[in-house]
């Protein structure tokens, strides 16, 4: 990033979970290139370290292993980067998994196991952060969703239901810091070419050729398009917005 | 179509008038209690042949964790559990149809979050099971909450329960795997 920034980041505490790959290390070189000081978490430890190295050649960074889905992690956690930071100015909820299954071969084990991973982190991260967002002075957490909180897909419908669940999380969540200055907004990708949407979205050329006739833009994300808007959110530039959402999915849900 | 109905609703003043409205159409209503783990397969074997299955289990206040994620069991687990055995059963004897009772958007905001899992989640089974000479139409039904906690006036029960009768019945027939508003 060069020249004047539209959306100062510069010095911010930010907190970004499953920051080692995919849109989470892409907002994080984004947030690096701005400015912010960051933590990365992740559950693996060598990714997680690989990545860290990584991004250090763009800015301040510190990963830290968690599991997000596990409130004392989350405790652990916001110790390390009250300690490490000196607090934080903001949270990227970004953690979250895809089985592409159809719902007779769904257990409620696996429904549970994909709402904890999509949901209860983000609900944790949320309330967690945020009380530490707002200890610290006020700022903004961004919940990732996906553009399948808004269709019904029943061959991932626990990543539906929790995305679904996501969004309004973020609504509710605006609404309980509102007095305390923390804003919370929810992004919805679209396809962004990931190792997750790799693994999930496509089963063969014909299936990645059905996806893209369905977007007007004609092409998947580069997850480098995600940071902007991930500054924009952090930055004081959308102190306006909170329990708002911003589809980022080339027009996909549009039609 | 109308047949065995199995209402999944604490009882309620809300139960009560959806059980008036069921039965004034000619169902046979049977009951099943959300907050019975594993007794699905088993309230679902009772109604059998199973034609509809309406389901309204209203969120509770919560602020600790702990509290969230029985909340998330209790109410969005719940439809899970007894969705993927109605519909099934329901496809066995010849279709039918799910109601969900949702928070509408307006409300409380927690309880708004759940109604937009079970909006969700409502809208994919619809989805799964649309197809074939015997469809299960799934379609959420957007309530204020509290409707949904059975306090509102018995005209505003009734009225939400005479549109769920409504969305169960044949004469919703090409209405599936979206959210309805109930005019409460």
């Amino acid at each position: 990033m060069s020249g004047k920034q539209p959306f100062p980041v510069a010095g911010k505490r930010v907190l970004v979970t499953g920051g080692t790959a995919g849109l989470g290390f892409a907002m994080a070189r984004a947030l690096l290139e701005g400015g912010a000081r960051l933590a990365i978490t992740g559950r693996d430890e060598e990714r997680g370290g690989a990545a860290e190295r990584n991004l250090r050649s763009f800015g301040d960074c510190l990963f830290l292993r968690h599991d997000a889905a596990e409130e004392a992690s989350w405790a652990e956690v916001l110790d390390t980067v009250r300690h490490r930071l000196g607090g934080l100015d903001a949270v990227i909820n970004n953690v979250g998994v895809n089985e592409v299954r159809p719902i007779a071969l769904t257990s409620y084990a696996d429904f549970l196991r994909l709402a904890r991973i999509n949901l209860h982190s983000a609900w944790l991260g949320t309330y967690r952060g945020g009380a530490l967002i707002a200890d610290s002075g006020g700022g903004a957490v961004v919940n990732i969703g996906s553009m399948a909180a808004r269709y019904a897909h029943p061959q991932v419908a626990p990543y539906c239901t929790a995305k679904a669940m996501v969004a309004g999380l973020s609504k509710a969540a605006a609404r309980h810091f509102e007095a305390r200055g923390v804003r919370v907004n929810t992004i919805h990708p679209g396809i962004f070419l990931t190792e997750l949407t790799e693994r999930t979205a496509f089963s063969d050329d014909a299936a990645r050729a059905a996806q893209i006739a369905r977007i007007p833009a004609a092409r998947f994300g580069d997850p480098a398009e995600l940071g902007p808007l991930a500054l924009f959110l952090v930055s004081e530039a959308s102190q306006g917005l909170t329990g708002s959402e911003f589809v980022a999915d080339g027009g996909r849900t549009a039609w | 179509m109308v047949g065995n109905a199995l209402l999944c609703i604490p009882a309620s003043p809300l139960r009560e008038a959806l059980t008036i409205a069921f039965t004034g159409l000619g169902w046979t209503c049977h009951h099943a209690q959300p907050d019975d783990d594993g007794s699905w397969h088993q309230a679902i074997a009772e109604a059998a042949p199973l034609r509809a299955m309406v389901h309204a289990v209203p969120p509770r206040a919560h602020s600790t964790f702990p509290a969230f994620e029985a909340d998330f069991e209790r109410v969005v687990g719940s439809l899970w559990r007894a969705g993927t055995l109605a519909a099934p059963a329901m496809r066995e004897a010849g279709g039918g149809a799910i109601v969900v009772l949702a928070t509408a958007e307006g409300s409380d905001p927690v309880a708004a979050m759940f109604g937009d899992g079970l909006k969700s989640l409502a809208a994919c089974l619809g989805v799964a099971f649309a197809e074939g000479p015997a469809p299960v139409r799934v379609n959420a039904l957007a309530v204020p909450l509290p409707v949904l906690r059975g306090q509102a006036s018995a005209a505003l029960l009734a009225r939400a329960a005479a549109t769920a009768a409504f969305l169960a019945s044949p004469d919703a027939s090409y209405i599936t795997a979206t959210t309805v508003p109930s005019g409460c």
